[in-house]
């Protein structure tokens, strides 16, 4: 069927529709994908904003700037 | 058949995707093995979209109390996210934060977790412990996500859950999810042969999903096996091969239900062949019109059942004969029964007691014109010889020499 590779940082590619999937449902799916990306991209920030809170202060500042050195 | 499998399918990519397999199903017109493939090229995409910033955080965990980094993992980042940080973790270091989150959220991470990258710690994983996360999927239902870790897990701790869980329909659905053969057949194996009784004494429950499911798990078993499952199901009460045959009919399964007849002992067979329901004529011209796409082998075989049983089958086959066009699939059939046994099956549905001179006579001109576009006449000679002479004086007008 359709086949995925990451393009850069920015985005998930499909590629051309296989045999037996039209272009629309193949862009249906693409779809689905980026908004998946999207979502779990806005999710992990959310996560790691809330763990920080979880962590000790004193560990805080070295875990923050290991995360986003 | 296939269709289960795709549904387990759509299950997994809709979990990877946040979205139900109803959903997926429209955009999705393809088979289970597309589908995995898809699944697994669009879940490594995911994965590696953010695989930077979880290795960030899988190396800060290093630097915290393993029970701190669990209840964090299950508090701020949830199962998805947890299942993806797992694989990168050191297998050891995996464990220990497995270890201290309860049975409710690490099921809920093994829903979402790609066994394959977590499989040494899955192993690791103290049978105890995994009989209590299964205890939580068996209660959700989730047997897509026990069939994927079946193959990660020792044949100990299997045998414990398998023991741990009452419902034998609980393990057969487990089953149906199970990806490797030859860890299907392991499985089954592990099952006392009351267990398996059980299970299938309830396949005439519902309307015949039990069976597709039983037929999907036996047609990726060796011959042993699926001969015992037919053995088993014969000795039960009829209903539950007439629920075989029920649903053989209805999803159009005969092509996965014949390889478990014709498993069966003879004595089986001869109890399935016996089934009024087999006699009916749509069971047959189902039966005969998938047999002659399948394999030499299964052909073979079921020319030889035939044969064994052609008394029981002679009045049946002759009224199937009046409401369909059979002959065609019936031909190369009976060309494979052995020749005394042939003989008596054509001439005895041809000399059927019950049809009349012309219907006779349009049986005997189906089976030669059947025989002729064939090209089998050859073949089909000599058994002529034996019918009786008011018919063989027929065959020269129906098929002038």
């Amino acid at each position: 069927m359709a086949k995925f590779y990451p393009a850069g940082s920015n985005r998930i590619h499909i590629s051309p529709y296989g045999a037996g999937v039209s272009p629309e449902q193949s862009s249906a799916l693409a779809g689905l994908v980026e908004k998946q990306r999207q979502r779990q991209r806005a999710e992990l920030a959310e996560a790691i904003e809330r763990a920080l809170e979880h962590v000790p202060r004193l560990l805080r500042g070295t875990l923050r700037r290991m995360l986003f050195p | 058949v296939n269709t289960l499998a795709r549904r387990a399918e759509l299950i997994k990519l809709g979990r990877i995707l946040g979205v139900t397999p109803e959903e997926l199903a429209p955009i999705t017109p393809v088979d289970a093995t597309e589908l995995r493939a898809s699944r697994e090229t669009i879940s490594a995409a995911l994965f590696d979209d953010v695989r930077p910033m979880l290795t960030r955080v899988a190396k800060g965990s290093k630097l915290l109390p393993t029970g701190l980094v669990a209840r964090v993992g299950q508090a701020a980042f949830g199962a998805l996210l947890c299942s993806r940080i797992a694989s990168l973790l050191a297998p050891k270091h995996a464990l220990e934060v497995a270890l201290h989150m309860p049975n409710d959220f690490l099921a809920d991470v093994s829903a979402q977790i790609d066994p394959r990258s977590a499989g040494e710690v899955v192993a690791m994983i103290p049978t105890e412990r995994v009989v209590n996360v299964a205890a939580v999927l068996v209660a959700r239902r989730d047997y897509v996500t026990m069939g994927r870790f079946v193959d990660y897990l020792s044949n100990e701790t299997l045998a414990a859950v398998i023991a741990s869980i009452p419902d034998e329909l609980d393990l057969l659905h487990i089953a149906t999810f199970v990806e490797s053969p030859s860890k299907l057949g392991e499985l089954v194996g592990m099952l006392p042969h009351a267990r398996v009784r059980a299970m299938i004494a309830r396949m005439n429950e519902g309307d015949g999903e039990l069976w597709i499911e039983t037929l999907a798990i036996a047609n990726v078993l060796d011959a042993g096996w699926q001969r015992t499952l037919g053995d088993v199901a014969a000795d039960l009460d009829a209903s539950v091969l007439e629920a075989l045959v029920a649903a053989a009919r209805r999803h159009d399964l005969w092509t996965a239900a014949l390889p478990l007849v014709l498993a069966m002992s003879p004595h089986s067979a001869r109890r399935f062949i016996a089934l009024p329901c087999v006699h009916e004529p749509e069971t047959l011209v189902a039966i005969l019109t998938s047999a002659a796409g399948m394999s030499e082998g299964t052909q073979q075989q079921l020319a030889e059942l035939v044969g064994r049983e052609v008394e029981v089958l002679v009045a049946p086959i002759a009224e199937a004969l009046r409401t369909a066009s059979l002959w065609e699939a019936l031909l190369p059939l009976v060309l494979r029964i052995a020749p005394e046994r042939r003989t008596v099956l054509v001439s005895s549905v041809v000399e059927s007691s019950a049809l009349d001179a012309a219907m006779q006579k349009s049986f005997l001109s189906a089976f030669l014109h059947a025989a002729r576009a064939q090209g089998r006449m050859d073949d089909v000679r000599p058994l002529l010889a034996h019918l009786p002479p008011h018919l063989r004086d027929l065959v020269p007008a129906i098929v002038p020499a």
